[in-house]
């Protein structure tokens, strides 16, 4: 287990997802734990498929489970005032005060995540009136100031516009500043920028670092894309398959990757340092669907460090290889001396 | 927006020109001679021909058609052949009870549709009921569900009355008791119609990653039904409205018929009954132009009520 | 594949199709024979009672089937024979063609079909095939519309392009490649039409203008009943439900197919 930090805002223990497949009960979630502290960046990673997604929505209480089917393990949250909750067993009703008030998600598409009939304006002050019970020339002024302070220009044009009259940048700003307007105590964003041009992406992550100095909350990041990681989280967790199989802090795994898996991730982003005309070595086959996992290693038929009879007998354990690090590979002591 | 709705208008004269000038030609074409329909088969030549000099059917027909509507723009629709009152007369005061059905009627299917669809609660225990109800509103012809109608309420129970029209004069309380029946009946397909739309369309909405977005505020089912998918999800529904507005211009003609109300249509059928041209076109006229009329409105209303249509 | 609705259709179908092809079989008496038993109760002799004329009324309801199922069919088909190559035209060659079809049949559409049919009927005069022209006369618009979206998509998907790259004319493209596609989802308009031409051309009879007596024609039947209500309701409920029930079945079937 990761080292627990002095004061943890969230700690999560054996998270588990279960769907009701066509072919039967599917885990799109097995065995997640992890903590997070205040005001840190954790960064969970992973291709598509690979459930990180479906870690932040069960989070919010918003996996969508059709029996028979559940959400497994515990999600201990300290709230705002003091004290902890298990929030896996609230009710729907329950967890709508947790929603958006002490936990907030932004997604990935700016363009459908805001509803295109409602100005920008009434969806920031629906999230205030709900929350603060506050209404009208309150709730307008606080969205307003919300507004300003996160650096949308014009913003009384923008609040009384349409999400259609905006650009991209400036709706996932809008998104954060619904997401911010109840100060919550984390901020779960779900690649928030991978629909965005590459220079609004940088004043994205700009302003979520800035929004965190100044009001201590904790981001999990939920992305694909290591560039974003190594720019914005301290630590980060890379998922395969529906598990956790390496977590440390983002230097560590990013120069001394323990599992195969990262290492193989790390080697096929484009570097410089690679000779020009050299092809981008890729992870040959495919991630597993959830409803066929191979036995053992959920990673080894594409591994290509996998030892038949070690590899695909039982599920690794996650195994600490140095401080604060953590890998779910059998052989990363025997690797470790392999160049990367 | 204001560009929208001009543009949209200047298309529509020119599409009721053509559509009432094509409606007379293929009228008086199948009739071969209005005359002859007018007194039946088995009138004499003469006869035939007396009348057609005195309604000028024997001149050539596009000059028929300009003096009609050179005429209807005056408010002149000629006589009924069977009343000898003026054709305006004859059809304007059934009007007002074919509006007033018809309204009513529809307005009542669409918000019964979509409410019954939207709630989170009413969904779970309710959906069989309705999608029963759905089923029954679109396969039942009225003139079934109204005698069945009638059989229960009226025939076994006595509640409410057979026949559908008292004035207003007459007292609310009657007009209403006459009124339940017909609107009821005449409801019951549309009610199905727009369900079957509105459902569809909110079942495309709630996959959206708004609503997600929505639930993620921390803002109740409800209120994510309500304020979030239904404004979205409604939209073809207004469409709609608007289309079967147009269609029952010329008359709820079964329910009408059966409920024995003084509306168009069932002017219609018993003008198509007694032979009285002038008022079978007079009707049939007013359909063409209602219904372009609608759909026109019902245009704008999508336009207006969608902003990212509205807005630039 | 086997939804609950679908099977109920399929049995509904299977019911009143029997009825129709089995009625000398099925039926207690001859659905034509007066007798001065008139207005007769239901009872052993006569399940649902005798009519004004003394005529069994379950005879009527089950030879009604005949009038029903053959206009219903009937209208279907010259509804299909007149919108499908409209439809596939309008949609393959696109430009103007397919402009001027769309505006013509959404305008057509939102006609009232009953007042539309009701009119052309009254020109006419009712008879049986007169019926079933100006019922597919009325309907083919929704099968042309219906066509058309189907084929839009397909004319641009690869196979029809490679097709055109070795040189298919398009009359063959049609016939080869895009027919073949929208023939699923065509036989499920098919039912939903004649559901459609059953609950209209009932209408009609009872309006006064289906077959001419003394035929059991579903919805006369239940015009002549309405005055007998009170005495017999069944006169009228008898054929009413059947309508309902046919129109349902294949409706049931019509949009399970998909």
């Amino acid at each position: 287990m990761m080292e627990k930090p002095k004061s943890t805002l969230l700690e999560v223990r054996d998270l588990a997802v279960r769907f009701a497949g066509r072919a039967g009960i599917v885990n799109a979630v097995s065995g997640v734990s992890f903590d997070l502290a205040p005001g840190e960046t954790v960064a969970l990673v992973g291709e598509s498929g690979s459930g990180k997604s479906t870690v932040g929505l069960a989070l919010m209480g918003l996996a969508r489970v059709i029996p028979p089917g559940s959400v497994a393990g515990t999600v201990t949250l300290s709230l705002k005032n003091g004290g902890r909750q298990d929030v896996t067993k609230l009710s729907d009703r329950e967890m709508q005060k947790i929603r958006g008030n002490e936990i907030a998600m932004i997604f990935q598409e700016p363009m459908s995540s805001l509803n295109p009939v409602h100005t920008v304006g009434w969806q920031i002050c629906e999230a205030i009136t709900c929350h603060q019970g506050v209404s009208g020339a309150a709730a307008a002024a606080t969205a307003l100031k919300l507004v300003e302070q996160l650096g949308i220009p014009d913003p009384d044009r923008c609040l009384h516009a349409y999400p259609h009259q905006l650009s991209g940048g400036m709706r996932q700003r809008v998104m954060i500043a619904i997401a911010l307007s109840c100060r919550p105590s984390l901020l779960i964003a779900d690649e928030p920028t991978t629909a965005l041009d590459v220079t609004v992406q940088a004043q994205i992550l700009e302003l979520l670092k800035q929004v965190q100095a100044e009001t201590g909350m904790a981001i999990l990041f939920i992305t694909h894309n290591f560039g974003v990681v190594a720019e914005i989280a301290q630590r980060t967790m890379v998922m395969y398959a529906g598990r956790i199989v390496e977590a440390g802090p983002v230097d560590e795994v990013f120069h001394a990757p323990r599992m195969p898996y990262t290492r193989a991730l790390l080697d096929s982003l484009p570097r410089l340092d690679r000779g020009v005309g050299t092809r981008l070595p890729a992870i040959p086959g495919q991630v597993p669907g959830p409803s066929a996992l191979p036995p053992g290693c959920a990673f080894h038929p594409r591994c290509g460090h996998a030892v038949t009879g070690r590899c695909d007998d039982a599920v690794p354990m996650l195994e600490t290889c140095s401080a604060g690090h953590v890998v779910r590979c059998v052989r990363w002591a025997e690797l470790t001396g392999e160049a990367p | 927006m204001l560009t929208i709705i001009v543009r949209r208008l200047l298309l529509a004269i020119p599409t009721m020109i053509a559509l009432t000038a094509l409606l007379f030609f293929t009228l008086t074409a199948l009739l071969g001679s209005p005359a002859a329909v007018m007194l039946g088969q088995d009138a004499s030549p003469d006869a035939i021909q007396a009348l057609n000099a005195r309604y000028g059917f024997d001149r050539p027909l596009y000059i028929q058609y300009f003096d009609w509507i050179a005429s209807a723009a005056r408010g002149d629709f000629g006589r009924s052949h069977t009343t000898q009152q003026s054709v305006a007369s004859t059809i304007l005061p059934c009007v007002p009870v074919t509006l007033e059905l018809a309204a009513i009627a529809i307005l009542l299917a669409a918000l019964a549709a979509v409410f019954t669809n939207t709630l989170p609660a009413g969904r779970a225990i309710l959906g069989p009921v309705v999608l029963g109800a759905n089923l029954i509103g679109i396969t039942v012809p009225n003139f079934m569900l109204g005698i069945s109608l009638i059989f229960v309420f009226s025939v076994a129970l006595g509640w409410l009355p057979s026949t559908g029209w008292t004035p207003w004069s007459s007292g609310l309380v009657e007009h209403v008791k006459h009124m339940i029946l017909p609107v009821v009946t005449l409801s019951a397909y549309y009610f199905g119609v727009f369900s079957i739309v509105y459902r569809a369309e909110l079942r495309d909405v709630e996959k959206r990653l708004f609503i997600q977005a929505a639930r993620a505020k921390g803002i109740s089912r409800s209120r994510v039904a309500f304020r979030h998918a239904l404004p979205n999800a409604i939209l073809p529904v207004i469409t709609f409205v608007g289309l079967s507005m147009g269609q029952l211009t010329g008359g709820a003609v079964v329910t009408e018929t059966l409920f024995s109300m003084p509306g168009t249509g069932r002017l219609l059928v018993s003008s198509i009954g007694s032979h009285d041209f002038p008022v079978m076109l007079a009707i049939a006229m007013m359909i063409v132009v209602g219904v372009v009329l609608m759909n026109l409105l019902a245009d704008i209303a999508y336009t207006v009520a969608n902003p990212q249509i509205r807005i630039d | 594949m086997s939804s609950p609705r679908r099977i109920v259709g399929l049995a509904l179908i299977a019911l009143i199709l029997a009825c129709a092809v089995l009625a000398p079989w099925l039926a207690p008496y001859d659905p034509l024979r007066s007798s001065v038993a008139f207005l007769s109760p239901p009872s052993s002799a006569n399940w649902l009672g005798t009519d004004e004329l003394g005529r069994d009324v379950l005879s009527r309801v089950i030879y009604g089937a005949r009038t029903s199922l053959v206009i219903g069919f009937g209208a279907a088909l010259v509804a299909l024979l007149i919108g499908a190559p409209v439809g596939l035209i309008a949609g393959y060659t696109g430009g103007r063609v397919d402009m001027v079809s769309v505006v013509l049949i959404d305008l057509f559409v939102s006609l009232p079909g009953l007042v539309l049919a009701l009119v052309i009927t009254v020109m006419v005069g009712p008879s049986l095939q007169n019926l079933v022209l100006v019922l597919g006369f009325v309907m083919w618009p929704s099968v042309a519309r219906l066509i058309r979206g189907q084929v839009l998509p397909i004319r641009e998907a690869t196979f029809v392009e490679a097709a055109r790259a070795v040189g298919g004319s398009p009359a063959w493209i049609i016939g080869q490649h895009i027919w073949p596609n929208t023939m699923r989802v065509v036989a499920a308009q098919f039912a939903v039409t004649v559901s459609f031409a059953i609950f209209t051309s009932s209408s009609l009879s009872f309006l006064g203008l289906g077959i001419p007596p003394p035929t059991p024609d579903w919805g006369g039947m239940v015009r002549a009943g309405y005055d007998f209500l009170a005495i017999n309701p069944l006169l009228s409920l008898g054929p009413g439900a059947a309508v309902g029930v046919t129109v349902l079945g294949f409706y049931l079937v019509g949009s399970t197919v998909e």
